[in-house]
């Protein structure tokens, strides 16, 4: 039986490396389902590195998601402390949050969650439009220019529904970087792609948060998408209520 | 603006369902529009007809049927009454202008009214008219003369010179069952112009040529004043002042052969049973508005689930909870709006269409007015409850968690 006791720290930023995005401490997320109590999440301490991409694996359920929604401030721990970007998110109420996200944030989604009513370049522009930090001008040209750089530039009219789904993750990873977010968040990027076709949108994912100085975070169980990453956490290594559950 | 943009797109993106649901919205409008327009324009087509008279003296009955008979030519009489009580107050010194009414005849089914040329003076000072103006041609001096209101000249194609005869009674008849009155034509002498009010469906005549029609007036040469034995339908009377037509409304209270009634009361009492017809169409009406905002609720409810993921999406890119509730709130707000506005109009057109009918088929006249703050207030009604038909479903989605949004598979 594992010592459940022992304190992990997994501090990526150590040894002159870049300042941490991502602080952890003492973190928890606890459920109740009547008299039982369920951890899905418990990180003693954790630092990501700004500027890298980082790869968090680990099989279904292991807490991938829940790590990505914490960092977005979606979700609130029980206990303990997550900064990021140097905002403690347990000390900020839901407007604060809300803003947070719309300006630090960019969320790459599994099944690209793109707004059908929304054309390609409405969905890049969306971001911007949210964190109302550009003019509409310029906010137009931004999306068009990432659409260009995801090379999608003449399908800007289209609506997902008129996209394939490479297409559609195209448009997904645009509309992330599109606000200029400090912290990129990508679940399961390409679960729902074929894999050479999945290589292809983590490459593009890569580079594009590193032309936009971005910090990326991907959650995934695919090895391939691993190897593309700077650093790669397994989840048991981080998250102590793996090892009771197992 | 965010949230307008946004509202606008999903709008957009489902153009026939948003549709269908602004037509019933629409719909129920219309009713309401219609119905307190055509109301509107009863109340006000009444109290022009009824309010500018004092007192009327007619047979015993129905106060109602008087009223409708002598002032809106739309009922038979209540019975006739002696020409002497005519008399009697046309002699008052309390009475400024007093004007006999004789039915019994019609052309058409409009009704032949035997009256004197003081029936001129009250509707043009009634409508505030000149001399000049009201009149082409003359007013009857002469038995079988006759000059016809607008909505007859129209109806009719009679114009001056021409002439026509009356049937007995109120109703047309088959040729071979009528009693026309062929041996005595009338010629028509004046054609009054259009007044939107009752006096233009009907034909008026000399008070005598109804008697000399019905054997009242059996010596054409004898004196206009000798009137023995011959009866009128009724009197509408103006007094110098409320005195004056308080003192003769108790004496002719007193006599078994008339009853005075006030026109303006007993138009006030009629306009309380249409307000009561009114009112419950009305409340039917909004009912069916309000369901239509229920369906403006269901289809957001539809589309708050629909859009689980959707919101779940717009919260994790950084949408606030208000941005999110504005485009539901939006979208519901236009939907109710745009079926409000269409519903205003085609109410509007429907009272139109009604009034034009009614105009046509039994020469009632409703001018219907300009739109006005009733319309408004539909409009705004409809908007606020479309408002909270969207907010409703979006507070609702809201409630739930961002995290287990996102997995949602809807």
């Amino acid at each position: 039986m594992p010592d459940t006791a022992q304190t992990r720290v997994l501090d990526l930023s150590q040894n002159g490396g870049p300042a941490p995005i991502v602080e952890m401490s003492g973190l928890k997320i606890s459920y109740r389902t009547g008299e039982m109590s369920f951890t899905v999440l418990d990180i003693d301490e954790l630092a990501l590195p700004a500027g890298l991409s980082i790869g968090l694996s680990g099989p279904s359920g292991c807490g991938k998601s829940t790590l990505l929604n914490l960092c977005a401030g979606l979700l609130r721990p029980t206990v303990g402390s997550i900064r990021v970007d140097g905002e403690e998110l347990t000390g900020l109420g839901q407007g604060a949050l809300d803003r947070f996200r719309a300006k630090k944030i960019g969320y790459v989604f599994q099944g690209f969650n793109l707004i059908p009513a929304l054309s390609a370049l409405g969905n890049v522009e969306l971001p911007m439009r949210l964190s109302g930090s550009m003019p509409a001008s310029l906010r137009r040209a931004r999306a068009q220019e990432l659409l260009d750089r995801v090379g999608l530039g003449t399908k800007a009219r289209q609506k997902p529904n008129q996209l394939s789904f490479g297409q559609m993750q195209r448009v997904g990873i645009a509309r992330a970087i599109a606000g200029h977010p400090r912290l990129l968040l990508a679940d399961e990027p390409t679960a729902s792609l074929e894999p050479g076709l999945g290589l292809s949108i983590v490459r593009l994912l890569i580079a594009v948060a590193k032309e936009n100085s971005a910090t990326l975070v991907v959650a995934t169980h695919d090895p391939a998408v691993l190897t593309e990453l700077d650093h790669t956490l397994t989840m048991s290594a981080i998250n102590r209520a793996m090892e009771v559950s197992s | 603006m965010t949230s307008v943009w946004l509202a606008l797109s999903y709008l957009r993106a489902r153009p026939l369902l948003n549709g269908l649901t602004a037509l019933a919205v629409a719909l129920g409008i219309s009713i309401v529009v219609a119905t307190t327009t055509l109301s509107k324009a009863a109340r006000q087509s009444a109290s022009e007809t009824a309010g500018g008279y004092q007192l009327l003296l007619a047979a015993k009955g129905s106060q109602i049927q008087a009223v409708l008979s002598t002032l809106f030519f739309a009922e038979a009489p209540t019975g006739n009454i002696p020409i002497e009580i005519y008399e009697q107050v046309h002699a008052d010194q309390g009475v400024t202008l007093a004007v006999p009414f004789n039915f019994g005849d019609s052309f058409k089914s409009h009704l032949i009214v035997g009256t004197t040329p003081d029936y001129l003076h009250l509707i043009r000072r009634n409508r505030r008219s000149s001399q000049q103006t009201l009149l082409k041609g003359r007013w009857p001096e002469h038995a079988f003369e006759a000059s016809l209101g607008a909505a007859v000249a129209r109806a009719t194609g009679l114009t001056i010179g021409d002439t026509f005869t009356a049937a007995h009674g109120f109703v047309e008849l088959p040729e071979d069952l009528s009693d026309h009155h062929k041996a005595q034509p009338y010629t028509v002498v004046g054609l009054l112009e259009e007044t939107r009010a009752p006096t233009d469906r009907a034909i008026f005549t000399t008070l005598d040529t109804s008697w000399r029609i019905h054997g009242q007036f059996h010596d054409a040469s004898s004196d206009a004043h000798d009137h023995e034995g011959r009866q009128i339908t009724a009197v509408l009377i103006e007094g110098r002042g409320y005195a004056d037509v308080a003192r003769l409304n108790a004496l002719m209270a007193q006599r078994m052969d008339v009853q005075p009634i006030f026109p303006g009361r007993t138009a006030t009492q009629v306009l309380g049973y249409l307000q009561r017809g009114q009112s419950l169409v009305t409340s039917i009406a909004w009912l069916a508005a309000l369901i239509a905002c229920l369906g403006i609720m269901i289809s957001l409810f539809a589309a708050a689930v629909e859009r689980r993921r959707q919101i779940a999406t717009l919260r994790a890119i950084g949408a606030s909870r208000a941005t999110v509730l504005g485009v539901m709130a939006i979208e519901g707000l236009f939907i109710a709006g745009l079926g409000a506005v269409i519903g205003v109009a085609f109410g509007r057109l429907m009272a139109v269409a009604i009034a034009w009918q009614l105009e046509q088929s039994n020469g009632y006249l409703l001018t219907i007015g300009q739109a006005g703050l009733a319309e408004i207030s539909a409009i705004a009604v409809a908007m606020a409850l479309g408002l909270l038909a969207g907010f409703i479903p979006a507070l609702l989605a809201l409630r739930e968690d961002v995290a287990k949004g996102l997995a949602a598979m809807t």
